[in-house]
């Protein structure tokens, strides 16, 4: 499938003055965007779940480096036909945020470099911004499982980047699953996976990479793009007993901490959650094995996670789990 | 379509045998899981169209402790539900006029918590059903109990497990049984002889009645069908009288004064996680549907010329698919909340041809039930509505949050009086005009 989307390269329209890409804000965990009321009524809402696929890909093949940076920490949704097996418009609309710090090249100072000023520039512009505006050229393609519906599209949106906004065109293949036990394993919900391609010239988006690094950065790059969508948010969980908000809290220092990169926020809401739940053993003894197991963060709040489980052990001095905890903190600390 | 035929069986009609519900009309009383007709939908009671922004009159509230999804039933003035606390499970009888406890037993159920998933919650998930001066209840490891109505007394007690090998439910029983003549029908289960290579295992016994009065076993089937949440029904098929059950793959229908096998089915292992209730029309067609991989399907049942039975699967559609919650039939459809772990929508679908009529957003999931033209809704994170429907859609009227979240027990209608609980709490409503 990745070779037939290549055959339709060239079909990118880039045109300048456009309006800034109208994408709604993170909702306070910020795992996915507040939905706009409307959008609801249009369609399906699939809900983009981050933190398990190479969502998007960016290959810069220049004449002396070659580098590919992914990320998997984009967070938006897509609105899709209510019922993909009658439906000759199966894209509707949608919006993404992606976190400019979370994208990785395999090289910590390759990482630095790209994201940070001159290049992507994660300070001033933590976020690139994608509005999906609709999809032409509709193509239903065969499937042989009656509970998949496939199409082909041609997509089309806004992408702002350095806070310059560009229309852009991707061809690509549309794949809706309806819930069954095989999907289930990815995640609940019915699914929606988009799987596209395109070109983009960093110079439409006002990006002018360091004079000594030009021959490090491709004119022209790729980008490679995987969303899956759930009906299901990844904020919301059917496990009845869980503190949802307490949940949506240590969500929330997740995406301050790892994706936006922004540590005096995080240590700010990482505080507050300790006096929220000082009272409460098994709640801190969470958020500090997040703040000391989670692969999205770069940089571990030891001091944090310290308090958080000095606190639930003065509550709870026999947990196994708490036990488990401060020896986790312990060989952080290097102790 | 697949067309299904039962194996041309032997029918034996105990003529003589008045089946009837020993339930008490639905101006007084709920007897059983379902109302007395096990199907959500009761005689019109005089409710307002709508209430005032604030919400219905509440009348009381009461604590139930820790834990529990059980329906509440009700008869002469009492209301009966069962809740969890620390280790035992309590069967509590409330006065309906103030929320006060009447009695209340208490019995332990300790959980094997390596065999069992208890992740939603320990339960007790089944409804106690009440026939005559007796109340009976099912723990979540199907003990079955009867109880004086009155006084709370124990008359007799059943371990399934221990005494007839019915299998463990690693998340804990939630069939509710079913009253018919003088018997109790319960759907236990079965785990065949071979499967996990238990000792216990038996071949038979997937459905069974118990004696009301002594709880002696009045009958098993000779069937093997999986447990199931799903709870048994009561139907009539050309004049005969039929317990279905959704068991598994299963779908059957059963003689309820002896047992013996009807008609059966066999679906796809996607439908094994039925855990609605079926929904029985007099066009004879059962509407039945889950979640996850499957949907809704619509099996016409029918007494052939020589007497057997003929099940046939007229439709099925992915478009509506019903987890836990109550589907009810008003017409020509059924309307239900379809969806599982993601968003749920209201939806309606003609029971004749599997059409789907509507689908809207508003609620999440949530247990419906029908009164006279007005529909009640229930939804799982307490908002509690009142409308009308129709093949184009649910008018809602009025709608207030009345319960914290996961409310997922039915409400239950007494006269113009609704009581509504979560897992912690149950709530009265005046909703009369």
């Amino acid at each position: 499938m990745r070779r037939t989307i290549h055959l339709f390269f060239g079909l990118l329209v880039v045109t300048a003055g456009v309006a800034l890409a109208e994408v709604p804000p993170r909702i306070n965990a910020g795992m996915t965007l507040e939905v706009p009321d409307a959008d609801f009524d249009r369609g399906q809402v699939f809900y983009v779940h981050p933190r398990a696929d190479t969502q998007i890909a960016i290959t810069s093949t220049a004449s002396l480096q070659r580098v590919v940076l992914t990320t998997s920490r984009a967070v938006g949704f897509v609105i899709g036909t209510f019922d993909p097996e009658d439906s000759s418009q199966p894209i509707l609309g949608g919006a993404l945020r992606v976190p400019v710090a979370t994208f990785k090249t395999g090289s910590p100072s390759a990482d630095a470099r790209w994201t940070g000023d001159g290049f992507l520039d994660r300070s001033a512009h933590p976020e690139i911004l994608f509005e999906l505006t609709g999809a032409s050229d509709v193509e239903r393609r065969p499937s042989d499982d009656d509970d998949v519906f496939s199409f082909r599209a041609k997509l089309t949106g806004k992408l702002t980047v350095l806070g310059n906004t560009r229309e852009i065109e991707m061809p690509a293949e549309i794949r809706f699953l309806l819930t069954n036990f095989e999907t289930f394993t990815r995640t609940a919900g019915d699914l929606v996976i988009v799987e596209g391609s395109f070109e983009v010239t960093p110079a439409d988006f006002g990006w002018e990479p360091p004079p000594r690094t030009a021959r490090l950065v491709a004119s022209n790059l790729t980008v490679d793009v995987y969303f899956v969508g759930s009906t299901r948010s990844p904020e919301r969980t059917s496990l009845p007993d869980v503190n949802l908000e307490a949940r949506a809290s240590r969500l929330r220092y997740l995406t301050l901490a790892g994706d936006l990169a922004d540590a005096e926020a995080a240590a700010t809401h990482g505080e507050a959650y300790l006096a929220e739940y000082q009272e409460d053993a098994e709640l801190l003894d969470l958020l500090a094995r997040l703040i000391l197991e989670d692969s999205g963060l770069a940089n571990r709040d030891l001091a944090l996670a310290g308090r958080l489980v000095k606190r639930a052990r003065e509550l709870d001095a026999e947990s196994e789990s708490l036990a488990e905890t401060l020896s986790l903190l312990a060989a952080a600390r290097g102790d | 379509m697949a067309r299904y035929r039962i194996p041309l069986i032997w029918l034996f009609l105990l003529l003589g045998q008045v089946a009837f519900v020993a339930a008490e009309s639905e101006t007084d009383g709920w007897p059983q899981w379902g109302g007395s007709k096990n199907d959500f939908t009761i005689a019109s009671a005089e409710l307002a169209s709508s209430w005032p922004e604030s919400g219905p009159q509440e009348l009381w509230h009461r604590e139930l402790g820790e834990d529990g999804y059980s329906g509440i039933v009700a008869a002469g003035g009492h209301l009966f539900t069962t809740y969890r606390q620390g280790e035992n499970e309590v069967v509590v009888a409330v006065d309906a006029a103030t929320g006060k406890t009447v009695w209340e037993k208490s019995q332990a159920v300790p959980f094997d918590m390596e065999s069992m998933d208890l992740s939603f919650g320990p339960g007790p998930m089944p409804t106690p059903a009440i026939a005559g001066d007796r109340l009976f209840s099912v723990g979540a490891l199907i003990d079955v109990r009867a109880f004086d109505l009155k006084t709370g007394e124990v008359v007799w007690s059943r371990d399934l497990m221990e005494e007839m090998g019915a299998p463990l439910m690693r998340r804990g029983f939630g069939a509710s049984p079913l009253i018919w003549g003088d018997l109790v029908i319960l759907t236990p289960g079965c785990r065949p002889p071979g499967d996990d290579a238990s000792e216990d295992a038996v071949s038979d016994g997937a459905v069974i009645a118990l004696r009301q009065e002594n709880g002696e076993l009045a009958w098993k089937s000779a069937e093997c069908f999986p447990s199931s949440y799903s709870s048994p029904i009561l139907a009539e098929v050309d004049g005969d009288e039929q317990v279905m059950v959704a068991m598994g793959p299963h779908r059957a229908g059963f003689d309820p004064a002896s047992g013996e096998l009807r008609w059966h089915l066999t679906l796809g292992e996607d439908a094994v996680t039925t855990m609605s209730t079926q929904v029985w029309g007099d066009d004879q067609i059962l509407f039945g549907s889950s979640a996850y991989a499957d949907g809704s399907r619509g099996i016409k049942v029918t007494k052939q010329e020589d007497g057997s039975f003929a099940a046939e699967e007229v439709w099925y559609t992915r478009k509506m698919r019903v987890h836990h919650q109550t589907a009810v039939r008003i017409g020509d459809h059924v309307y239900s909340s379809s969806g599982d772990f993601g968003p749920a929508f209201l939806a309606a679908v003609d029971v004749a041809t599997g059409e789907l009529a509507f689908r809207q957003r508003g609620f999440s999931k949530a247990n419906l039930l029908v009164t006279g033209d007005k529909i009640i809704i229930l939804d799982e994170d307490g908002n509690l509505a009142i409308g009308t429907a129709s093949p184009e859609g649910i008018e809602v009227h009025s709608q207030a949050k009345v319960l914290e979240r996961v409310a997922w027990t039915v409400p239950t209608l007494v006269g113009t009086r609704l009581f509504v609980r979560d897992r912690k709490q149950m709530k009265a409503f005046e909703l009369g005009s």
